[in-house]
């Protein structure tokens, strides 16, 4: 292909990507125009309330039209498809990097080929998957909860929306293999040994996503403290609520720094003042990135811990055991959060004294988690009854799960564990824990109760969604334990293959990794089987409606 | 949409980014095509180029060829050690690409501009020799960068970050003596730039008097 023909050929698509996009947005706009316009004649306040009162407040089938409006439900709807989305994708690939290691040496896959899975299986399951379930969670479920006075800043949560979802789907389209960290000079290194040819769009897709999810931080601040009825005081939240005002406040004050540095990282692409210079370093970027990456991983869990409040105390009919104490525990996870990060370079030659202080504030995460994990049980133990269905159980195995994870993670904090333990699988194991027990349970345990809703009254199979719990469970945990016990003997992470004497921790890992796949294969089922059934319920549900009533509406049958 | 169908419309989006996504991932280049896999040789080889954005500068007169650009002829089996100075204080890199078998028309095609090869900007067909922060933005400073040439044919050479004035090309004969070529310079053909590299050889001048380049190797 010629320069000239290339020049063509761009210049056509992209004309013809600005009318698509032009035509949404007409569609966009006219539409809202229309609901505006409605929802004035109707007297309310504005069209948010409006369309969330006409969609979502009686049975409407989901539709298309959730891409068009933006009111507050439509963006959490947008948010929870899309990560739900990204789920099954960034799962597939962990599952064929899983099948890729059932030989020592590297013969399924390339090894330049798993470097890419790997990267994009970190990238899409902590931004696009944890991040986007979480937003979506917020969206969907805060203006029930606080009953919004107003709903007015939907355009802003729209691009927000767009922006992190463009990023997303650019930063697959980039191939990059410089791992979530994107640490130069690999990152650099515009070549398949290096970052991968196009890692210069990984970086602009990453900031993408940063506006996006910062823009909508801002927005979601905004409707808990300045939109919440007035007859909910703050101290009177759910802690679900409570749980995303840390979190965002997490992500507000956490991400400028990696912003920079991306900044920064790109212009060494040209220029390699910053971090590859001859009078720089690389260990810089890897400090500005773990200011970030480490309260990341928080933000991945800690809306997830006010949901499982929120789920456990529907399913005892018991109030929180301490609510100051979950809300308290929240908020010193946020703030210890802050001061951890370098727990992740403590082998990177910064010093006893700080590796000292590290090492401190790590094992001081104990406490809030430990408050946490309690408090969920005291909640339980105070019951009369638990009524054990599925949403309930997916959260009783993320206890389970984030104290097993939880337990390898205070061991990591020691250094004199962590010196022999960094860069191994103990690390994935550590982290796998949580993230399929609390991010991914709970994420499949809040889609489980809102399916009624989603779905317009129809009800989910009971027996599919068990079969789905019990195989991700047992799945989850022969994977990550394989890991923690093959790890704490030596096999080394994030490598296309391995020693063959860890043959059997790979093995039964590979088989744990199996399993959660299959487990995910029959969500999918359930979802596609439930949906084609006749509505049979009320569209209501306990989550999103508290209801005087006993019953349960997707709780199953 | 009709209601009855939301599942299946998920499952369906799923399964198809899942598989759009596996076969654009699976189909990735996953060599460079003249990444060295292994550096055994015949002969060795020393190459000094002086890295200046005007265009690569022929350090050691090699082969007679011109001063900027150098069309470099190696025997097969050559291992060439690439001494490359630092001259402007900009950031350049190395890099290398194989082009095909030898043949005057593909020599003049590439020798015309090195944008009518749009293989070479996607990165995944070549080679980078020395990186950027392998050649420092010391003035003086040499870095060096080795290559064996298993190949037999034409291949260019360019520095990523100033492509239309630093490139030039390689011809490997299929023997074990170099094709001996007419003076060639992709860039100081017209008029206008030779007067550029009667500057440029001004300049080094008073370059060469500061840092003495060394023909040894690095190592």
């Amino acid at each position: 292909m010629s320069t000239f023909t290339l020049l063509i050929t761009a210049s056509v698509v992209t004309s013809l990507a600005a009318i698509l996009v032009f035509l949404l947005y007409y569609l966009a706009a006219s539409k809202n125009e229309a609901a505006e316009i409605k929802a004035r004649d109707e007297g309310y306040p504005e069209r948010g309330a409006y369309i969330r009162e006409q969609m979502y407040g009686k049975p409407h089938p989901l539709n298309w039209s959730i891409f068009i409006y933006d009111d507050a439900k439509s963006i959490g709807l947008r948010y929870i498809f899309t990560s739900l989305m990204f789920l099954f994708l960034a799962g597939a690939f962990g599952v064929l990097m899983r099948v890729s290691l059932t030989d020592p040496n590297p013969t399924i896959i390339n090894p330049i080929i798993y470097n890419i899975f790997l990267t994009q299986h970190a990238v899409l399951m902590i931004y696009m998957f944890a991040i986007g379930s979480a937003f979506g969670s917020a969206y969907y479920l805060l203006p029930s909860y606080l009953r919004l006075k107003r709903d007015n800043m939907g355009h802003f949560s729209s691009i927000g929306y767009w922006l992190w979802f463009l990023g997303g789907s650019l930063f697959l389209v980039s191939k990059s293999s410089a791992r979530w960290y994107l640490y130069p000079p690999l990152s650099l290194q515009l070549q398949p040994f290096g970052g991968g040819a196009y890692d210069w769009l990984a970086i602009i897709a990453m900031e993408m996503i940063f506006i996006g999810i910062t823009l909508t931080s801002v927005v979601v601040l905004k409707i808990i403290f300045i939109d919440r009825s007035d007859d909910i005081p703050l101290a009177e939240m759910p802690v679900f609520a409570w749980s995303v005002v840390f979190t965002l406040i997490m992500l507000i004050s956490a991400d400028p720094p990696l912003m920079i540095g991306l900044g920064m990282l790109f212009y060494d692409l040209f220029n390699p003042i910053f971090f590859t210079g001859s009078t720089s370093n690389p260990l810089t970027f890897a400090i500005l990135f773990w200011f970030w990456g480490h309260p990341i991983v928080y933000i991945a869990i800690l809306p997830f811990f006010g949901l499982m409040y929120d789920i456990i105390s529907r399913f005892t009919e018991t109030p929180v055991y301490s609510y100051f104490s979950a809300v308290f525990s929240l908020g010193l996870l946020m703030i210890l959060s802050e001061v951890v990060w370098g727990h992740h370079l403590l082998n990177s030659g910064l010093g006893i004294d700080w590796v000292l202080f590290f090492t401190t504030t790590s094992f001081l995460v104990v406490i809030p988690s430990a408050l946490t994990v309690f408090n969920m049980i005291g909640t339980m133990w105070n019951a009369k009854k638990i009524r054990l269905t599925t949403p309930m159980l997916f959260v009783i195995n993320g206890i389970f799960d984030f104290i097993l994870g939880g337990v390898s993670g205070v061991m990591l904090a020691n250094q004199s564990v962590n010196e022999i333990a960094h860069g191994t699988y103990f690390v994935t194991g550590h982290f796998h824990f949580v993230f399929v027990g609390v991010t991914l349970g709970v994420t499949v345990a809040v889609f489980y109760l809102l399916f009624p809703t989603f779905s317009n009254g129809r009800i989910y199979d009971e027996r599919l969604a068990k079969w789905h719990l019990y195989i991700t469970a047992v799945g989850s945990f022969l994977m990550s334990m394989s890991w923690e016990i093959g790890g704490f003997i030596g096999m080394p992470r994030a490598v296309a293959g391995y020693f063959a004497q860890f043959q059997v921790y790979q093995d039964s890992a590979i088989l744990g990794g199996v399993i959660i796949g299959i487990g995910q294969l029959v969500f999918l089922y359930n979802i596609t089987k439930s949906w084609s059934r006749e509505p049979t319920t009320d569209p209501l549900n306990i989550l999103e409606h508290r209801t005087e009533t006993n019953q349960i509406i997707g709780g199953g049958e | 949409m009709n209601s009855n169908k939301g599942g299946i419309t998920f499952a369906a989006i799923v399964i198809v980014v899942i598989a759009l996504s596996f076969s654009y991932i699976l189909t990735t280049p996953v060599t460079t095509g003249v990444a060295p896999t292994d550096f055994s040789h015949t002969s060795v080889q020393y190459v000094d180029l002086g890295a200046n954005a005007a265009g690569w500068k022929n350090l050691n007169n090699f082969e007679n060829a011109s001063a900027v650009n150098p069309t470099l002829s190696f025997a097969l089996n050559t291992l060439v050690y690439f001494n490359v100075t630092e001259e402007d204080g900009a950031p350049h890199n190395l890099y290398i690409s194989y082009d095909g078998a030898y043949s005057s028309s593909l020599f003049s095609k590439i020798n015309s501009s090195i944008t009518s090869n749009p293989a070479k900007w996607e990165g995944t067909t070549n080679y980078g020799i020395l990186s950027t922060s392998q050649i420092t933005q010391t003035i003086g400073h040499v870095a060096q960068g080795k290559y064996p040439f298993h190949t037999a044919g034409i291949y260019t050479y360019w520095c990523t970050i100033h492509f239309e004035a630093m490139y030039g090309i390689i011809v490997v004969s299929t023997n074990s003596t170099p094709i001996q070529l007419a003076i060639h310079s992709p860039v100081a053909n017209g008029g206008s730039d030779n007067g550029m590299t009667a500057q440029m050889q001004g300049s080094n001048s008073e370059n060469v008097d500061l840092y003495p380049n060394s023909n040894d190797p690095v190592e």
